[in-house]
């Protein structure tokens, strides 16, 4: 199990906004799915996945609603809002660029 | 770009803070839920549960602090941890209650001395007048001889002002009289003002009943009407309302009485008891007894008067160069004519006050420094358990939040106390005191300023202690030291820059008591020391003629003479130091001389009785004293005041010459007697001629006697002798000549109690913070200390190295003080009476003074070092 990187850790705000712009999901759900969509290789750890969904609540970019689960219990499920809509494309332009710099950085050849 | 995040965050905030708990559990569930599922998948994957439970959690981490992290996140647990900061800043507070308690005494001393002190100043200085649109009144005063303020003018010139000028809307013109009241009681003197035509209206004044004067009544003969007074009507005549239409005796003549006038003038005219109509006719442009106000127009200003009216003035001094040459205007607003005296001295309090403030503040940084300093163990501590920084920052801005508060409340209620206290002993000295309140909006200011003072002195060390590295802390704890050297330095300069402030004000006060001492050994030509004084007024029909009052006086005379402990007596006009008495129209000028302005000088003129100098014991330098053989009808003399005979006759006999138009007759001089200051000790020799009262005799005057027995037994025997002559003469003012010049001072007296009041209370401040500061640095030297006394340095050497610490600073705090007080002291210079503002003994005595304060502050800690035991010192680690 490798352990997850700190670039992780820092885009983590995206990746979250990211997900539940596919659909409205609840904790469990996003944290298992980061890890299918990724391969495994993305693992956030719970300890830093809820404070960071509490915060983006707090923002406003997304919101929750109790929804009755599978089990016949109630769950917390997020989703994105308007603005976190906005949110989204902007972070998503900003990782885009800078992940192409450091692309174009790591490629150059060597002498 | 607008954001509509707020139709999201909004109710979420309000919903964490209002339903806290469910929100709470929400988390739990949140939490719970989590695990459950994180279970599960163990178990579907052939985990036992056991083991899978045990998995889960360890996965999830810590669910407290994930719950910390969300509420964190919430940002609403603010309000939840202000309480529980709150909580522990009270607790901490009262454990260490002595810093508590000085801090928040000498916050609200500095921040409460301040609100006392505005409130003042906004009562007396600043607000405006009571009356219909005060801005826009004003006093138009004389000058004559080239600006002295003679202030009074003449009914012709009046009239003149009130026709010429373009700039005012309306004129008022107004006198003081004293009459005697009978028939309402015993009867007694008032003091009485005749009012000119639209007066009342002039200020906006209505009376609470009744009516003001018809402009019928303003004419010389109509009947008599008079309006009373309300604090009059209300002490004597309880304030009932069928007072109206009833008459008077005013002089004998009597009066009728048609309203009642508040009292809303008395900061502008004085206790006034009864209103009359001004009925003068006098024709003489010279005659001035009278006092001048008016209106401006809308969209004038005071200057904008006085330019005009000095043109007016000159006009007329062109026009009537016998009455007045050299007698010019000058336009004033009312307010200042009432406050302009006291207007420097305010300032220069609030001036005082402001400096205490800046010494409260150093101290009570000084306070907070230290106590950081001292805490930093408990925070490093705290730290390395994981409180943020932010966490940190704001507790110790809970805990300086909370000691500002305190300091606050302090500080009003003694705001509240200082203003009743303030407005009861200044009510002789300062006008418009009456009115002074705690002003809310002043309050406000209070408060606000004393917590940001707490919060700017208390956040400094906070920060600095918060992003300290919690390495060095330990390090710095371990050793034993925990203030870092600019910090202390920083302390030093504070205590320096207190020490100076406080020689500052010091150095004012002693300059105010220096003129005081100046202005009381001041000889004012007579002896006061023994001497009582009553005055009494002759009124009513049995004393109309000339006749019955030199009978009068020959009676009392002959009474006082039989008092037997009285060393001798006599009666006079207007007494030395009791101001401005009787003076000629055109002054005096030499038999045979032109009547000039050149020539002429103005006198004050003095009747008196035979005995009058042996009994005030003024030197009578040539010539004789009057006696019973100076009667009406024989030959008219005067004694002349050596300043006149010098002016009149220099280098010549005054005896045997002779003074034309004095009482309609030609005097000749038969005595010439020492200079006396019948004004005030603060002004120069008075001009003065004495005349017999047997041979000028009037109904008001003084008599005076000199005894060495009690005041009030020979203030009874007068009354009785004064009695039995006529049981219904008002005798009134009894007094001692001693107090007469006692209260002359009294004005600067009560500025001297206030500076020094808080020149002490500075330098007391300064004191304590000098204590602090030393105690301070010698509980961190404790083992430089302990090595020096193991090598062998006795108590004494110890004690003399930290107080010659001490003594060095204070030096330079000397220095410092002494060139701000040269700079400064030049304001007090209206104030002081013989003193240089830079003052050399003044300034000595004041830093010998303060250099022995500060070594006396800095002792006691020495002292106390020196008890510390050399090995337990060493061992300190």
């Amino acid at each position: 199990m490798s352990k997850p990187s700190d670039l992780v850790q820092g885009t983590l705000n995206l990746l979250i906004l990211k997900i539940l712009a596919l659909e409205p999901l609840n904790g469990w759900a996003i944290s298992q799915r980061l890890k299918q969509v990724s391969g495994d290789v993305l693992q956030v750890s719970d300890g830093s996945l809820y404070p960071a969904l509490h915060k983006l609540e707090q923002e406003g970019w997304i919101t929750a609603e109790w929804r009755a689960s599978e089990n016949n219990r109630r769950a917390k499920f997020y989703s994105l809002t308007r603005p976190g809509r906005k949110q989204l494309e902007k972070e998503t332009a900003d990782w885009d660029r800078l992940s192409s710099a450091i692309t174009s950085v790591v490629k150059l050849k060597e002498a | 770009m607008p954001d509509s995040r707020w139709l999201y965050t909004l109710p979420l905030r309000l919903r964490s803070l209002l339903f806290r708990r469910q929100v709470d559990q929400e988390l739990d569930e949140e939490l719970r839920d989590h695990l459950d599922h994180q279970i599960r998948e163990l178990v579907s994957k052939g985990m036992p549960i056991e083991e899978a439970r045990r998995n889960a959690r360890r996965t999830l981490g810590g669910t407290d602090l994930i719950k910390e992290q969300c509420r964190d996140a919430r940002k609403t647990r603010f309000a939840a941890e202000f309480w529980q900061n709150l909580r522990y800043g009270a607790r901490t507070l009262m454990k260490s209650f002595g810093f508590t308690a000085a801090a928040v005494l000498t916050l609200a001393l500095g921040v409460g001395a301040n609100s006392a002190v505005f409130s003042v100043i906004d009562a007396v200085l600043l607000r405006p007048l009571p009356l219909k649109d005060s801005p826009r009144l004003a006093r138009i005063y004389t000058t004559a001889f080239g600006g002295s303020l003679t202030k009074v003018t003449s009914r012709k010139d009046f009239l003149d002002w009130q026709n010429e000028s373009r700039t005012f809307e309306q004129l008022g013109i107004y006198g003081y009289d004293s009459n005697t009241l009978t028939g309402l009681g015993q009867p007694r003197k008032i003091d009485s003002i005749d009012a000119g035509p639209g007066f009342f209206e002039l200020f906006g004044v209505a009376p609470i009943a009744g009516r003001t004067f018809l402009p019928q009544e303003f004419q010389p003969n109509s009947s008599s009407v008079a309006l009373l007074g309300e604090g009059f009507w209300k002490q004597q005549l309880g304030g009932s309302t069928d007072v109206i239409g009833r008459s008077i005796i005013l002089d004998g003549k009597e009066a009728t009485v048609v309203g009642i006038l508040p009292d809303s003038l008395e900061d502008v005219v004085g206790k006034i008891q009864v209103w009359l109509p001004f009925l003068n006719v006098d024709e003489n442009r010279g005659h001035r007894n009278y006092w001048a106000v008016g209106r401006l127009k809308p969209g004038y200003t005071i200057k904008q008067a006085n330019s005009e009216m000095s043109g007016i003035a000159a006009r007329l001094e062109r026009a009537y160069h016998d009455s007045n040459y050299s007698w010019g205007t000058t336009v004033v607003s009312l307010q200042d004519s009432i406050v302009g005296d006291v207007r420097l001295m305010l300032l220069v309090l609030l001036g005082a006050v402001g400096l205490l403030l800046l010494i409260a503040c150093a101290n009570v940084t000084n306070l907070l420094l230290a106590r950081a300093a001292r805490r930093s163990q408990e925070i490093a501590v705290r730290a390395a358990l994981g409180a943020s920084r932010g966490r940190l920052v704001r507790q110790l801005l809970t805990e300086s939040l909370l000691l500002s508060t305190l300091g606050g409340s302090v500080a009003v209620a003694l705001a509240l106390v200082a203003v009743k206290f303030l407005s009861r002993i200044s009510t002789d000295y300062v006008p418009r005191i009456d009115g002074v309140r705690l002003d809310i909006n002043v309050l406000i200011v209070t408060l606000i300023l004393s917590v940001v003072a707490t919060l700017v002195f208390g956040l400094a060390p906070a920060l600095r202690l918060s992003s300290a590295s919690l390495n060095d802390a330990m390090k710095e704890i371990g050793r034993g030291r925990t203030g870092s050297r600019r910090q202390n330095r920083f302390r030093s300069v504070l205590v320096v820059a207190e020490l100076a402030i406080s020689l500052v004000l010091l150095v004012g006060c002693g300059l105010l008591i220096r003129s005081f001492h100046r202005l009381g050994a001041v000889n004012a030509g007579f002896d006061a020391d023994g001497l009582t004084k009553a005055q009494v007024a002759l009124a009513g029909p049995a004393y109309k003629s000339r006749e019955s009052l030199i009978t009068f006086y020959n009676k009392l005379l002959a009474g006082l003479q039989t008092m037997p402990q009285a060393e001798s007596a006599a009666l006079g006009t207007t007494l030395p130091l009791g101001g401005n008495g009787y003076t000629p129209w055109d002054g005096v000028v030499a038999e045979g001389r032109p009547r000039t302005p050149e020539e002429t000088i103005d006198t004050q003129f003095r009747q008196i009785s035979p005995g009058y100098f042996t009994t005030m014991r003024i030197p009578l330098i040539q010539g004789r004293d009057f006696t019973n053989f100076d009667l009406d009808g024989k030959k008219p003399v005067v004694i002349v005041s050596r300043s006149l005979a010098e002016h009149l006759w220099p280098n010549e006999n005054p005896l045997g010459k002779r003074i034309p138009d004095v009482a309609g007759k030609t005097v000749e001089v038969i005595g010439v007697a020492g200079d006396i200051k019948l004004r005030g000790l603060d002004s120069p020799d008075d001009i003065a001629c004495y005349l017999p009262l047997a041979q000028v005799p009037t109904d008001y005057f003084t008599i005076v006697v000199k005894s060495s027995a009690q005041p009030s037994v020979i203030a009874g025997e007068v009354n009785d002798i004064v009695g039995s002559i006529d049981k219904d003469l008002p005798v009134y003012a009894f007094g001692t000549m001693d107090e007469v010049r006692s209260r002359t001072l009294g004005q600067r007296r009560f500025n001297i109690i206030l500076l020094s009041t808080f020149a002490g209370l500075a330098l007391l401040l300064s004191a304590v913070g000098t204590y602090g500061v030393v105690s301070y640095s010698v509980s961190e030297r404790v083992q430089e200390i302990g090595v020096r006394m193991a090598l062998g340095a006795d108590r004494g050497n110890v004690v003399s190295l930290v107080v010659g610490q001490v003594l060095k600073l204070s030096a330079i705090a000397i220095v410092v003080g002494l060139v701000g007080a040269a700079g400064i002291t030049r304001i007090l210079q209206s104030l002081l009476f013989h003193v240089s503002p830079t003052d050399p003994l003044v300034f000595c005595a004041v830093s010998i003074f303060l250099a022995a304060v500060a070594a006396a502050s800095a002792y006691l800690p020495a002292r106390k070092a020196t008890r510390i035991d050399p090995l337990s010192a060493l061992r300190y680690q």
